[in-house]
């Protein structure tokens, strides 16, 4: 070997191939990840091609879904809206009743391509208005009336990956600064957080070897050891990540926002075969109480096309079948507009669910315009009905060990 | 050498260690469970001091934090701002002035922080503030639903004064704490429609925990807190909101207040053990003690009427906090690990939101802002791979100056405030490290672990370090902040 300080593998594959037995690495370092010899002593990979993935992008700060999609055949629309509503002739027409902002024109062809499906007027019982509440709940997926500490995404690796071997590649990968508590679960499972842009874990080469040294100069048990391998997985998969990401050619334009960005560095991660079955991207911020136009046109725009850049990629990379990506935001907006040509905050809303595998373009009732002056709408599709789907039908999970209460399957996927 | 648990009975396990036991190691134990460091001077002063000394002097009696100034400010005046909002006819106009409220509330806020950040920092506040922590950990309120920082600092300041007392009053005060009244809705509560969210709490979370109470005791419960109300002076107690009927609570029938519910709670056997339990669970170890253990100090703590310097003193002189098992094995919380370094590191805390609020809140622990009513869960759950990047950027950020130039007014303002009060040492510049730039690398391997871990690592551990600033690649400097840096992101570093 000419490296005279050899490196741990990047991935559970490469390091498989790194040595026929498979135990080679296992010779000359004190300490490797958990993963590493656990593989080492199954010797055989597990399946990494026929796993479904989740992505969820939140729209933070409450999307106004009816400006998103628009019933422009209904004349409420334009009574609640004089100023705000978008003119029949400018929406891109789905259907003779609904239609799309017409800053979303990219994925308009993925509904016309049967690519996006749309879960209409999506909300809970009582509804909250707070942003920081109501995300909660959302994230959480119980009543509106109780809290856990637990989110919707956590309780799926809780019932699905314990007493499973943990590996060094993530459950869950989020970009942003804070775990999203949709994350947060009851036992610890792997989840990596980074930037939407430059290098994951900014240190020098050298200050990483050293503390890699430090981390495996000792062994230990108890908390010292799960503090231990934490950081030693960490560390591994910054590396992993960083080389993924460097190497990585995407196969389509994405926008330079930081949403395009982050569903950029999904894409890489994904090609890169990593274990990861959710990814979590956030775009702010859509709490457009004043001047909403403009703004939400340019959030609706970037939305509409890193999606679609996302799509795109991904089929190009003959990935399209492993993936489902699916829109959340806290709450819609008030039907009726505001002093300030804004809107202020409501409750339900439409979500997107985005995939080669969806099946029907419109999904769920439409909301019921005949509401008086600050009204808000009446959800007809618990979010809960949405996730319990996902977890069934996508991620082949059993929603009763997640999801309190039961709900009926959709058929969106 | 201490004497394991499992040599030991549950009444020998909170005898108070033999004098004879009480060494170096002990009193850094004790330092950095009941604090936040365990830095040589310190444990130098209190090993000599003796143990019992310094409980007496750490529970006697604790030390006001001063009404942060910004706080004060606002307090003072936002009914002005507030009836300008009122007034204000145009709709632009009054959506202007809400953003300018919510900014300087905001400010309020993270000025509180910072200055709580600096109070709890100095050694003299570190275990009285960690102490609140853990009140704060019980009696949760967050700023989201508070929203007014004088309302937080009113709580905490309650949380402090009468956190040595009896534990049936401070809960009784905390019922009045406008904050809790606040956040549990009990303010809306009234004779036809008592409201249940403090009442349940109170049972669950604050004296007794979960399946030590029915519903109907809840339901009844209730009752008896209503009428609880908040105006500018503070809580009021309105008669007419109030049921007066007979309500019937753990078995007993009368027309009982609050107050009453509260001594009624106390006469239960669940209240003997239920903060025993969560003082084991924030101070010793994630995994719970064997209940005859936890039986005997909730019995005697009873016997000294729920007396809490009592409790404290007892439990942190006891044989068993110092049995070798619990030494080392605690995860640092983020405002540990933070406040650790700082001191550790002989630093005053930077009055700069990027240096404080944002790293705590990136490290899953921002001020007074726990995920839920139940706080905090601790233990392994601060650690995942968001938050470890976060201790681990924290640890390079005490080595960066302050870059003035790029402050706004108001930081620079700050800064110069913290100054003058005497605070300078921001970051640990090279000078601080220069003593250490002509000796040898096993010299300075061996010093650094000393300052910095609670325990010597392993002689590999060492070597490292030693190779590292043998080589001296880069220069001394260099070197030097390197294996500093290391050893604070160490695994051994988080525990304490």
């Amino acid at each position: 070997m000419n490296d005279p300080c050899p490196r741990l593998p990047l991935t559970r594959r490469e390091f498989l191939r790194s040595s026929a037995s498979g135990l080679g690495l296992l010779a000359f370092s004190g300490f490797v990840p958990a993963f590493l010899t656990r593989a080492a002593a199954a010797q055989v990979p597990a399946a990494e091609r026929d796993r479904s993935i989740l992505v969820l992008v939140q729209l933070a700060g409450g999307n106004d879904g009816l400006n998103t999609v628009i019933p422009f055949a209904d004349d409420h629309y334009y009574n609640l809206r004089p100023k705000l509503g978008i003119p029949a002739n400018k929406v891109i027409r789905l259907d003779d009743l609904t239609g799309l902002h017409p800053a979303m024109g990219k994925m308009s062809e993925l509904w016309k391509d049967g690519k996006l499906s749309i879960v209409q007027n999506v909300g809970y019982p009582n509804p909250n208005r707070s942003h920081f509440r109501s995300t909660e709940i959302w994230e959480t997926a119980v009543d509106s009336d109780q809290t856990t500490q637990t989110g919707w995404i956590g309780r799926y690796f809780d019932a699905e990956c314990s007493g499973k071997p943990s590996s060094s590649e993530p459950n869950a990968v989020h970009i942003g600064d804070e775990m999203p508590q949709s994350c947060q679960s009851s036992v610890p499972h792997n989840i990596f957080g980074m930037p939407a842009n430059g290098s994951v874990g900014k240190a020098a080469d050298r200050e990483i070897d050293l503390l890699e040294d430090v981390i495996e100069a000792s062994s230990n048990s108890g908390n010292a050891g799960y503090l231990q391998h934490t950081l030693m997985d960490t560390i591994v998969t910054q590396r992993q990540v960083n080389d993924v990401l460097g190497k990585y050619k995407p196969l389509a334009k994405y926008p330079g926002s930081s949403l395009g960005q982050s569903l950029q560095r999904v894409a890489a991660l994904i090609a890169a075969g990593l274990e990861t079955r959710v990814y979590f991207v956030r775009q702010g911020s859509y709490d457009t109480h004043a001047n909403q136009s403009g703004r939400h046109q340019q959030l609706l725009g970037d939305l509409s096309a890193a999606l679609a850049a996302f799509q795109f990629d991904l089929e190009r990379h003959k990935l399209q079948d492993q993936v489902l990506t699916m829109t959340f935001s806290e709450f819609g907006r008030r039907p009726s507009e505001n002093a300030s040509i804004g809107t202020d905050h409501g409750t339900a809303a439409p979500l997107f669910v985005m995939g080669a595998g969806v099946k029907n373009p419109l999904v769920g009732t439409r909301p019921d315009l005949n509401v008086k002056k600050n009204q808000d709408l009446t959800y007809t599709t618990d979010f809960r009905q949405v996730y319990s789907t996902v977890l069934k039908n996508w991620m082949q999970a059993d929603p009763s060990k997640v999801i309190e209460r039961p709900f009926k399957s959709m058929n969106f996927v | 050498m201490t004497t394991s648990i499992k040599n030991l009975t549950p009444r020998q396990a909170w005898q108070a260690l033999p004098p004879d036991e009480w060494g170096e190691d002990e009193t850094r134990h004790l330092l950095r469970r009941a604090g936040f460091s365990s830095t040589t001077d310190e444990v130098e002063r209190v090993r000599k001091q003796g143990l019992k000394a310094t409980l007496d002097q750490w529970f006697g009696q604790f030390s006001p934090m001063p009404r942060p100034e910004d706080t004060r400010l606002y307090t003072e005046q936002n009914p002005a701002m507030s009836a300008m909002i009122r007034e204000t006819k145009d709709e632009e106009e009054k959506r202007k002035l809400r953003r300018e409220q919510r900014q300087q509330r905001t400010a309020a806020y993270q000025d509180f922080g910072m200055r709580w950040l600096q109070f709890a920092r100095e050694p003299a506040h570190s275990v009285q503030e960690k102490y609140v922590l853990f009140l704060q950990d019980i009696f949760v309120v967050d700023r989201q639903s508070i929203q007014e920082s004088d309302r937080l600092y009113n709580h905490q300041a309650l949380l402090r004064s009468k956190g040595l007392g009896p534990y049936p009053d401070l809960a009784k005060a905390v019922s009045r704490s406008p904050a809790m009244i606040k956040y549990l809705n009990l303010d809306r509560s009234t004779k036809g429609a008592p409201n249940e969210n403090f009442a349940r709490e109170l049972f669950e979370l604050f004296t007794l925990g979960e399946g030590n109470y029915s519903e109907q005791d809840i339901k009844q419960a209730a009752r008896a807190f209503t009428g609880y109300r908040i105006d500018k002076e503070g809580f009021k107690f309105v008669e007419k909101y109030h049921d007066n009927g007979e309500k019937t609570v753990f078995g007993q029938t009368g027309n009982f207040s609050g107050d009453e519910v509260i001594d009624l709670v106390y006469t239960q056997p669940a209240a003997r053990t239920f903060v025993p339990r969560e003082m084991v669970k924030f101070y010793l170890s994630e995994a719970s003690l064997p209940e005859p253990f936890v039986n005997e100090l909730g019995q005697s703590w009873a016997a000294r009427k729920f007396d809490m310097s009592f409790l404290l003193k007892t439990f942190f002189a006891s044989r068993i906090f110092y049995a070798p098992e619990y030494r080392m094995n605690l995860i640092k919380s983020p405002i540990q690990y933070y406040l650790g370094m700082y001191q550790d590191n002989g630093l005053d805390i930077p009055p700069l939101i990027n240096r404080t609020l944002s790293p705590l809140r990136a490290m899953g622990q921002e001020f007074f802002n726990p995920p839920n009513v139940r706080g905090w869960v601790g233990g392994r759950h601060w650690i995942n791979a968001t938050t470890l990047e976060a201790r681990r950027q924290l640890a390079q950020t005490i080595f960066w100056g302050i870059n003035e130039d790029q402050l706004n007014a108001d930081a620079l303002a700050d800064l110069n405030e913290f100054r003058a009060a005497g605070y300078k040492n921001f970051h640990l510049s090279g000078a601080d490290m220069k003593y250490l730039y002509d000796k040898t690398p096993s010299y300075v391997a061996n010093h650094l672990c000393q300052t910095y871990l609670p325990q010597m690592p392993s002689e590999k551990f060492r070597l490292y370090l030693e190779d590292h600033l043998a080589k001296n690649a880069g220069g001394k400097y260099k070197c030097v902040r390197e294996v500093i840096q290391a050893i604070l992101q160490s695994p051994q570093y988080q525990l304490c």
